[in-house]
């Protein structure tokens, strides 16, 4: 129970040092204005403020008792509370017996001074017993972006622990299992501190990554209570608890680098992720899409009214999916030239099955995002194909059942971020497309059964 | 009473105090989330009145259409994917007394003994994927394949399990996986109903219609059974001598009414029912057009195995290309007769097993090289499976052959298997154990599966959600993880 109410500590500090505000910025008006304030004001403000500091003080100590804070650091914050309140309560009864006093105006303007430091002192020592130490450090700003700019270049050269371990720690665990906070008296800051465990014994055991607390924890449901990071922080990603298990199964070591662990294909697939430009950190819900600008409304409806599907590709992105699936015949180059106004945002375009000509890859051509675009079964031929080049954005080509030869090839090879090409039923020879496979073996190249 | 007064009628007391609450902050709160929110928000992109108008997914989707193959009676997968070559030496020896501990059959009595794998396996492709000998085609595209090998359902029993597969509950009532599909996503070709249902071999699942009806959801979302042999659909061609414009009058008229009713009650399912008479007409054209397989060429056919205008698996698997390739969103495919107990040599885990395999294989292999080759593939998710596994143990129920080779209903392993739509091809996901008669890795459940399906669409299965009876309901209800391991 004693713990419960603590743990409205943190709310009720607020009050006093909302009444001190208050009564310093009376102060500070009638001193630099010719405002005065009634007495009686003031000291209702120091009253309240004295009460409201004792009872914080009271729920402060019943929130320490709880002992997941650094004792040291919790010891000044805990005397320079209560040597605020026993201010703010000798204040209140000087006001009230002194007042008339010749000496009083440099005893008060002098209590004035000390609360101003006192109160500053506590509420700094506060904060950094919930934040942890650093939390107001510009070191710590600039320190932070490095984490984020520290690039793996090669994975297999990388120190599993310092390089990719500890990383997801500072990001995720630290601002809680700090020297400052010590949550379940356990330090993730460093890997002595680390293996040496919290409260209830160690979280990791090496080679055991099943009885290892800390797997365990960051596994469970973000409804259980118990679950790491709790509720409302940002969860470990997949890829991220994949990698802390592997590294507990191989040893939980300090200073091996990955390819001295041995890691199997599985966990190398994952491990590619954390290199530079590699998506492990991401939320895995949301797969990251180029950002553009809305289209507007009436563009969008006015080539829906042409005949074409218009749709976003996601209810939290602008980039649109144009999709011609019904009447597809009666879609021209005319109604290919209507596309320009949204051509930033074109990210997947289906004009399979339409009676679009060479003219229409030119418009295509400007459409700066464009990641897939079906043109399979169209009468196109080889020529403006290179118009295409300039898509570079384009990773998956459909010019299935169109009679292109081995010079459209050559066309379509230029375009570097291709990855997918579909190429059944043109008129292209085996020998350009293994040629092409030789000289571009990440693109895959699908030609589908022979009649 | 007047038209009017009745509607004020329709507006309780209760209901005017929910909305005065939670009307405007539900507003602001729908905009934030986004939610299932095509619904709530006109995107610019579709009619916001047509229900099965285009909506966009909550993030963007490896998936714009699935095609789920369901093997009804529940094929083992001792004999198919899950090769067990110690289940070889226990043959014909008593089951182990732990095997039976605590377990519930729906037919096996007493002490079984285990029965071997009845079938020859070998390994193929690059991901050295173990297939069976009665699977020979289906052995050429595992590297297209992403095997799940440690399902597991709740349910033993056909109907339950399937309604379990399908609607994510074993009970009545549920939407099935197309109906959240099309309710979440609509559909891309207006002129087809957005969730397509095709059933063959002799009789429709145990389960019935119920697998592709649309539950607490708007009816507009059911799935929509295509027959097998004469009209596609029932009653769609025109009767004799009438004219198809003033068929196409007659339907505006009625829907004029149909809408002044529904602006005046604002109930859902006349909205319903404007979108299916418009629906009915436009499919008088586009079914028949769809559903006529013989304009494919030549080598199509031989590579499907199709006979145009007999009634086969093989021909559903060509026309869910079809359908898929025009647009619709949800084609669900059912083969019957896998139930293989071993009460006659017809219905076994040896010959019954390999004449389904047979009418199967060839299809299904032509199904994955097609929609590769056209591209199709890439955004199309195909689910293949049953809707539980089969025991190692023989089935041993009273009256039951001595010789027989069957097997019993197994719920806690069977195999599936998925391709395309951005699942890892050539990949195998869990193991069971020795004798395929528990998932002992990585196990997933049909939860997870159509949290899996749901993720590859664009949704958050926590999110796709549908208000009744006092609470939001989902495909997964309050279960279900997406397995991530399986996505590329």
């Amino acid at each position: 129970m004693i713990n419960f109410i603590g743990k409205f500590h943190p709310l009720l500090v607020h009050l006093p040092i909302g009444f001190i505000s208050f009564w310093l910025i009376i102060e500070f008006l009638e001193r630099i204005s010719s405002y005065k304030s009634g007495e009686k004001t003031k000291q209702i403000l120091l009253i309240s403020s004295a009460i409201s500091s004792i009872i914080s003080s009271v729920l402060g100590y019943f929130l320490s008792l709880s002992g997941e804070y650094n004792v040291e650091l919790l010891d000044e914050h805990k005397w320079l509370g209560i040597w605020l309140s026993v201010l703010l309560v000798l204040i209140s009864i000087i006001y009230y017996l002194l007042k008339s006093k010749i000496y009083f105006k440099y005893i008060y303007n002098g209590s004035i001074f000390l609360v101003c430091i006192l109160l500053t002192l506590t509420g700094h020592h506060g904060g950094s017993l919930t934040h942890g130490e650093q939390y107001l450090s510009l070191s710590q700003l600039s320190e932070n972006k490095n984490e984020n700019v520290v690039e793996i270049k090669d994975i297999k050269q990388a120190v599993v622990f310092s390089d990719l371990v500890q990383p997801i720690f500072n990001k995720k665990c630290v601002a809680c299992h700090n020297t400052g906070k010590l949550k379940g008296g356990l330090l993730m800051d460093t890997y002595e501190n680390l293996l040496k465990g919290g409260e209830s014994g160690a979280v990791i055991i090496a080679s055991n990554s099943a009885q290892s607390e800390l797997i365990k924890l960051i596994n469970l449901e973000p409804i259980e209570k118990r679950a790491m990071p709790p509720k409302g922080k940002i969860p470990l990603t997949t890829d991220e608890k994949a990698l802390l298990t592997w590294w507990i199964d191989a040893g939980a070591t300090k200073d091996k680098k990955v390819s001295e662990l041995k890691p199997d294909a599985a966990i190398m697939a994952v491990l590619t992720k954390f290199q530079a430009g590699g998506n492990a950190h991401n939320t895995d819900e949301t797969p990251s899409l180029p950002e553009v600008t809305a289209a507007a409304d009436k563009d969008v409806q006015a080539i829906q009214m042409l005949g074409a599907n218009v749709q976003k590709m996601a209810n939290n992105s602008n980039l649109l999916d144009v999709r011609v699936i019904i009447n597809k015949k009666d879609w021209d180059d005319k109604k290919t030239e209507n596309l320009s106004k949204i051509k930033e945002q074109v990210y997947i375009l289906d004009l399979s099955g339409t009676a679009i000509s060479s003219k229409s890859l030119n418009e295509i051509a400007k459409f700066s995002n464009l990641n897939k675009l079906f043109i399979q079964n169209t009468n196109l031929d080889d020529a403006n194909l290179e118009a295409l080049s300039n898509l570079s954005k384009l990773e998956s080509l459909n010019l299935y059942n169109v009679p292109i030869s081995d010079a459209g090839l050559k066309k379509i090879a230029s375009i570097k971020s291709l990855k997918k090409l579909f190429l059944w039923k043109t008129k292209i020879n085996q020998n350009a497309i293994e040629a092409l496979k030789k000289s571009n073996p990440e693109l895959e190249i699908v030609v589908g059964i022979t009649a | 009473m007047n038209t009017f007064q009745e509607n004020l009628r329709d507006i309780t007391r209760r209901n005017f105090l929910y909305n005065l609450s939670t009307g405007i902050g539900s507003l602001a709160l729908g905009s934030l989330l986004g939610g299932c929110g095509g619904l709530l928000k006109s995107d610019g992109s579709s009619n916001s009145k047509n229900p099965l108008g285009l909506k966009s997914p909550q993030f963007a989707p490896k998936a714009k259409r699935v095609i789920y193959l369901h093997m009804a009676g529940a094929p083992s997968q001792l004999e198919t994917f899950d090769y067990k070559p110690l289940l070889h030496k226990l043959d014909g020896q008593n089951c182990p007394e732990s095997f039976l501990k605590g377990q519930r059959f729906a037919f096996i009595k007493g002490t079984p003994k285990m029965l071997g794998p009845q079938a020859t396996f070998k390994q193929y492709g690059n991901s050295g994927a173990y297939v069976s000998n009665h699977l020979p085609f289906t052995s050429e595209i595992v590297d297209d394949l992403c095997f799940v090998k440690s399902m597991h359902t709740t349910e033993f029993n056909h109907a339950p399990a399937q309604l379990f597969m399908h609607t994510g509950s074993p009970r009545l009532g549920r939407p099935g996986i197309g109906s959240w599909v099309t309710y979440g996503l609509g559909t891309e070709n207006q002129n087809l109903p957005g969730f397509i249902v095709l059933a063959s071999g002799g009789k429709t699942p145990d389960a019935g219609k119920s697998l592709w009806g649309s539950g607490f959801l708007p009816t507009v979302y059911q799935g929509v059974q295509c027959r097998n042999a004469g009209d596609p659909v029932l009653y769609l061609s025109d009767p004799h001598h009438q004219d198809r414009t003033l068929k196409g009058k007659l339907i505006d008229a009625i829907n004029d009414v149909n809408q002044t009713h529904f602006e005046e009650t604002q109930d859902p399912e006349i909205q319903s029912r404007i979108a299916q008479f418009e629906m009915a007409y436009k499919m008088q054209v586009s079914v028949p057009e769809t559903m006529d397989i013989k304009d494919e060429p030549a080598y199509i056919h031989e590579m499907y195995g199709t006979e145009i205008g007999k009634a086969s698996f093989a021909n559903n698997c060509l026309l869910a290309r079809r359908l898929v390739e025009k647009g619709v969103r949800y084609v669900q495919l059912f083969h019957w007769g896998w139930d293989h107990h071993g009460e006659s040599k017809a219905n076994d885990c040896e010959d019954g097993i390999k004449t389904r395999c047979a009418e199967t294989d060839k299809p299904i292999a032509a199904l994955i090289k097609d929609l590769k080759q056209r591209g199709l593939l890439e955004d199309t998710l195909v689910v293949w499976g049953g809707e539980f596994g089969r025991t190692p143990m023989k089935e041993s129920r009273p009256g039951a052959p001595p010789d027989g080779k069957g097997r019993d209903h197994n719920p806690n392993a069977f195999t599936v298997w998925m391709a395309g739509g951005g699942v890892k091809p050539g990949f195998t996901h869990g193991e069971t154990d020795e004798f395929g008669y528990f998932g002992v890795k990585d196990r997933v459940h049909v939860h997870d599966l159509h949290a899996t399906i749901l993720h590859q669409l664009g949704f958050d299965h926590e999110k796709l959600t549908f208000p009744y009876q006092g609470r939001d309901f989902r495909l997964t209800d309050v279960h279900g993880h997406v397995v991530h391991n399986i996505l590329s």
